[in-house]
């Protein structure tokens, strides 16, 4: 009896050790746009500035902003500080850490970081790929999603002589391990990661039928990759829609119809589904318009729009209402966190947050 | 004194160590020889002085500059919310920052030159020298074991105790006279050389490179608190050693363990970064303390469990227990462990998987039992394990991703890697149009910046160019990729060949080494050479043993490296002339891709061969293995060879190309030759 009594103890004591990943609180991905130039947590937003390659924080409080690193007598130019990354790419904010993924120029290697909120302790995660260094411009997109990355690297190439594989994979963030999750073959295809919820990964595949590339021979769809079961399913979306995103149990589609010769989107549609694809209704539509951008968060979607005097912003919800609409010339969106929206001007550098609530917008004081 | 003069006062201790103390300022000198050259011309000499005056102004102006500004940081930091948590390390981090910086805002910065001093501390050999000194004491130390001194004292009474204490002070004291010697001397070169030592008076923030040290002090105070702190850190060093020596009655495990925990530290010092949570462990580093002069030239602060340290501060502290720790554990040892060797659990557990593989084994006759003797009793096959391991684990693969077009590339390159002949010219012709017309048509593609094709083309076009710019020189030119050649040769896998070529080193070394000495150690080689095969026979089945050890360690290196290789390209076109790669475009005789592999690998190869003989010539001089292993790990500068094939651009001809071939095999005759001369005239 004692015997059992012990072993049942021990036993005891190693499950108490064995935690489920799943089962750990993990904060949820954030989406806003393919390109993670921006990240945000309840105290503000940390993001990517290419021209000096550094992580700023830009606080909400106080309105400034600071590169993320917690040495005053630092120079920030050099690899010894936190906040200086070379071949900077993006930033995440994931589980009380922010992530930062920035290639090494010398050896074509994507590597991860892993730095405190404060940016007072940095670490390197991993190598998550690497590239033959002065290779063609590539979009690598990679979230982290409950304590796990997923990465699909998509090649700035029009490639219309071969059919091509594309693959998203899982990465993990404790070994050097990366698994396949999703292939798609087909002439240059493309993985969109969209959004997050649960333990599920939404992400769109693209790809052309045949060689000649034409629009008719576009096919594209969604899917969506179970972290806790390894599946994928594929969410469904009428033919001519584009999966967008899926938030509450939602499909966003999108219909968009494109001048070639702007590259802008000259008419939109959004609609909205159920999850099981019944149910599809336009939401929203715009028409004689330059669409130069669509950013989403999981509250509304932000329609950048270029007229012939100047660029603004159109704020819809996923309802169709229309927000706000507000003048962004000479600004770029970089994020948003729902309540915020977080701008870079061309010119100066200088970051500011337009207040959704007020439609207030504040140029952030920043160190020279 | 009595001890003093029996350990330390002999020759043997006396002119090694005099001879390094001399050999740091010859280090030194060499390497001012440069700036020494353009100082003795008068006309260079001005413009060196002016530049020097103008570097020193603008240091002056930005660190007036510097300590205003952190300052105004620390105001503005702490009224952002991710700083101002007063608990956070970084809060504190700013604090502590504007304070200590805060001592050195008065300071006035001297205007005296500073170039003498910051020649001292761009000199980094002056270090390895001061350890090498106190290594070469450690083992003084140990050497009574073997004089059969131990066992008179270890019955002494009080003698164990008195001993332990006289031999740390005397560490203590060679600590501090050793790196007193080195900076004073280095330092007096540098002031012979270059003037300015009246800077010494002035503060020490007078020098750029201490601009960072937060002590309002003199140069002169900070250069005494500089060589306490070395010899400190030194005695931590010997210390160390000695401890690790003092509990491990097998010397041969107390060296490797000692070797290990080196390793271990290193890899802990470059891999962790100096903001990781982990930073203790960068800092509380007995490699780190070999040269710790990064402690005086930067300012860093570092957490650990919620706490903020300085690393000056806590180098301080924790240098000064380490001496403690190590000091009273070496005493311990000195008293505790006696001469009466009994095996430690690891022994006995290795002894018991011996004793198995000798009842197989010991039925070897001949080269098998010398393979038996140096694999199974001198763990020689352990060491290949380990090596083996290192080395498989270290390949790289991580996912190389290539752009559609280098893939369209490679698609050409299957078919038609070849010298640029009629039909590969051909090939290029229609490719040439579908480009053109792909460009014509504009087609692009909403969202891609181009196109894989004309991408493709363009790649293929330079390489033609370049393919046609050496037939002008004379050479054939090939479509050829060469990226993965340069991924062989070239400078992104630089480091990681000359690590792997000191790990091959270093485990022919201990695989090597003890062939001879363990004969005379266990005073076999009497009868061995008593019997009637025992000399030729026993020496050519050593000589086998070696060579061996060194081609299988050599031979695993580089397949694993071509491995690597090839699990990221086809090396194709290995009849390509070499120009044909265009790291090696000045190349002056004629040699294929194929025929440079080969002469590089046979190179990096022989020399392992020719490190094997000279492991074998020493082992067979070394009347102690440690000697045999501390003298042959001297050959690890060997591991060049490995680095990069690059003398081969430099080389007017083949023959000269190939003369480190010639050398390694005439060194290793010679080796082979004295080493059989030793071995047939011992006693």
């Amino acid at each position: 009896m004692k015997k059992i009594l012990i072993i049942a103890l021990f036993a005891a004591v190693i499950l108490a050790g064995c935690k489920d990943e799943s089962e750990e609180n993990f904060s949820d991905n954030q989406s806003f746009s393919i390109v993670r130039t921006g990240a945000y947590s309840d105290k503000g937003f940390y993001a990517v500035d290419e021209d000096d390659c550094l992580v700023c924080f830009i606080d909400k409080n106080s309105y400034t902003s600071t590169p993320l690193c917690s040495k005053p007598n630092c120079t920030h130019d050099g690899s010894s500080c936190n906040a200086y990354y070379e071949g900077l790419y993006g930033v995440y904010v994931n589980d009380g850490s922010v992530y930062v993924m920035a290639e090494e120029v010398k050896n074509g290697s994507m590597d991860l970081y892993k730095l405190s909120m404060d940016g007072s302790e940095k670490s390197k995660v991993r190598t998550l790929f690497q590239t033959e260094g002065e290779d063609t411009a590539y979009s690598a997109e990679f979230i982290i999603h409950r304590g796990v990355g997923y990465l699909a690297v998509n090649w700035l190439q029009e490639d219309g002589e071969n059919e091509r594989e594309q693959i998203l994979y899982r990465v993990s963030l404790k070994d050097d391990g990366m698994d396949d999750v999703f292939k798609v073959k087909g002439y240059s295809p493309v993985i969109h990661l969209v959004s997050t919820d649960e333990d599920n990964i939404y992400f769109s595949s693209s790809i052309y039928k045949s060689p000649s590339q034409k629009a008719e021979d576009e096919e594209t769809a969604g899917h969506c990759y179970n972290g806790k079961d390894g599946s994928v399913t594929d969410i469904p979306v009428p033919s001519d829609q584009m999966f967008e995103a899926c938030y509450a149990d939602t499909v966003h589609s999108m219909l968009r119809d494109r001048d070639m010769g702007t590259m802008m989107d000259k008419k939109l549609e959004f609609f909205a589904s159920d999850i099981d694809g019944n149910n599809n209704r336009s939401v929203y539509k715009l028409e004689n318009v330059q669409v130069a951008g669509i950013f989403r968060d999981d509250k509304y979607r932000y329609i950048e729009i270029e007229d012939a005097s100047n660029s603004h912003m159109k704020m819809v919800d996923y309802d169709g209402r229309e927000i706000c609409d507000f003048n962004t010339e000479g600004k770029r969106a970089m994020w948003s966190d729902g309540e915020n929206l977080l701008f870079r001007d061309y010119e100066s550098g200088k970051f500011s947050l337009f207040n959704i609530e007020t439609s207030k917008e504040t140029v952030i004081e920043g160190t020279d | 004194m009595g001890e003093i003069k029996r350990v330390l006062f002999k020759k043997t201790y006396i002119i090694p160590v005099l001879l390094l103390f001399i050999a740091n300022i010859i280090l030194f000198q060499y390497s001012q020889l440069g700036t020494l050259s353009i100082i003795r011309s008068p006309e260079s000499l001005r413009g060196f002085v002016q530049e020097l005056q103008d570097r020193q102004d603008k240091q002056h102006e930005d660190f007036y500059k510097k300590i205003e500004r952190i300052s105004d940081e620390k105001d503005r930091m702490l009224e952002i919310s991710i700083f101002s948590d007063e608990d956070s390390f970084a809060y504190k981090n700013i604090i502590k920052t504007e304070k200590d910086y805060g001592n050195i805002s008065g300071v006035e910065l001297s205007d005296i030159n500073d170039y003498a001093i910051e020649c001292f501390f761009d000199y980094d050999a002056m270090y390895i020298i001061g350890f090498v000194i106190m290594l070469f004491t450690v083992i003084t130390f140990i050497d009574e074991r073997k004089l059969g001194l131990w066992q008179i004292i270890h019955t002494c009474s009080g003698g164990r105790l008195r001993l332990a204490v006289k031999r740390l002070i005397m560490l203590l004291g060679v600590s501090l006279i050793t790196q007193t010697v080195l900076v004073i001397s280095i330092l007096v070169t540098c002031f012979v050389n270059y003037g300015g030592a009246g800077i010494l008076f002035d503060s020490a923030q007078s020098v750029d490179r201490l601009q960072d040290f937060v002590l309002p002090v003199s140069l002169l105070c900070f250069f005494v608190y500089y060589v306490l702190f070395l010899s400190a850190a030194l005695a931590v060093e010997g210390l160390f050693v000695w401890t690790v020596l003092s509990f491990i009655h097998n010397r041969n495990l107390g060296m490797i363990l000692c070797v290990c925990v080196y390793v271990a530290e290193y890899f802990l010092y470059i891999f962790i970064l100096p903001g990781n949570p982990l930073s203790i462990l960068k800092y509380t580093n007995i490699y780190f303390f070999i040269n710790p002069r990064e402690i005086f030239t930067g300012y860093t602060n570092f957490a650990f469990a919620g706490l903020l340290f300085n690393l000056r501060e806590y180098s301080g502290i924790i240098i000064m227990v380490l001496v403690l720790i190590f000091g009273a554990c070496s005493i311990a040892g000195g008293i505790i462990v006696k001469p009466l060797y009994s095996p430690g659990l690891l022994e006995t557990l290795a002894d018991g998987i011996m004793r198995r593989c000798r009842r197989i084994l010991c039925h070897f006759h001949g080269f098998g039992y010398e393979i038996y003797k140096m694999l199974v009793h001198k763990k020689g096959i352990v060491i290949f394990a380990v090596f083996l391991y290192l080395i498989i684990t270290n390949v790289d693969k991580t996912l190389l991703f290539i752009s559609p077009g280098r893939e369209l590339l490679d698609q050409f390159y299957d078919t038609y890697t070849c010298e640029i002949d009629d039909a590969s010219l051909k090939e290029y012709n229609r490719l040439e149009d579908t480009a053109k017309e792909i460009i014509n048509n504009n087609t692009g593609e909403e969202g891609y910046e181009e196109n894989a094709y004309v991408k493709m083309f363009e790649l293929l076009n330079e390489r033609l160019v370049y393919a046609r710019s050496l037939e002008d020189r004379g050479i054939k030119g090939w479509f050829v990729n060469d990226k993965g050649y340069e991924l062989l040769f070239g400078e992104n896998s630089l480091f990681k060949r000359l690590l792997e070529g000191i790990v091959v080193i270093i485990t022919v070394v201990l695989m090597v080494a003890p062939l001879y000495t363990s004969e005379y150690s266990a005073g076999t080689h009497i009868v061995v050479s008593s019997t009637r095969k025992g000399r030729g026979a026993v020496f050519r089945r050593k000589t086998i043993y070696g060579f061996g050890c060194a081609f299988l360690a050599s031979v695993c290196m580089v397949s694993v490296q071509m491995y690597e290789v090839l699990l990221k390209y086809k090396l194709k076109g290995v009849g390509a002339p070499v120009q044909n790669i265009r790291m090696f475009e000045d190349v002056g005789f004629t040699i294929s891709i194929g025929g440079l592999i080969v002469l590089w690998y046979a190179v990096r190869i022989l020399t392992m061969q020719m490190c094997a003989c000279i492991a074998m010539l020493i082992s067979s001089y070394a009347k102690k293995i440690e000697h045999a292993y501390i003298v042959s790990l001297g050959l690890i500068p060997l591991c060049v060879v490995n680095g990069a094939p690059y003398y081969v651009t430099k080389m007017p001809c083949l023959i000269l190309a190939a003369a480190p071939i010639i050398i390694c095999i005439i060194v290793s005759g010679i080796c082979l030759v004295y080493t059989y001369r030793r071995w047939l005239n011992i006693r």
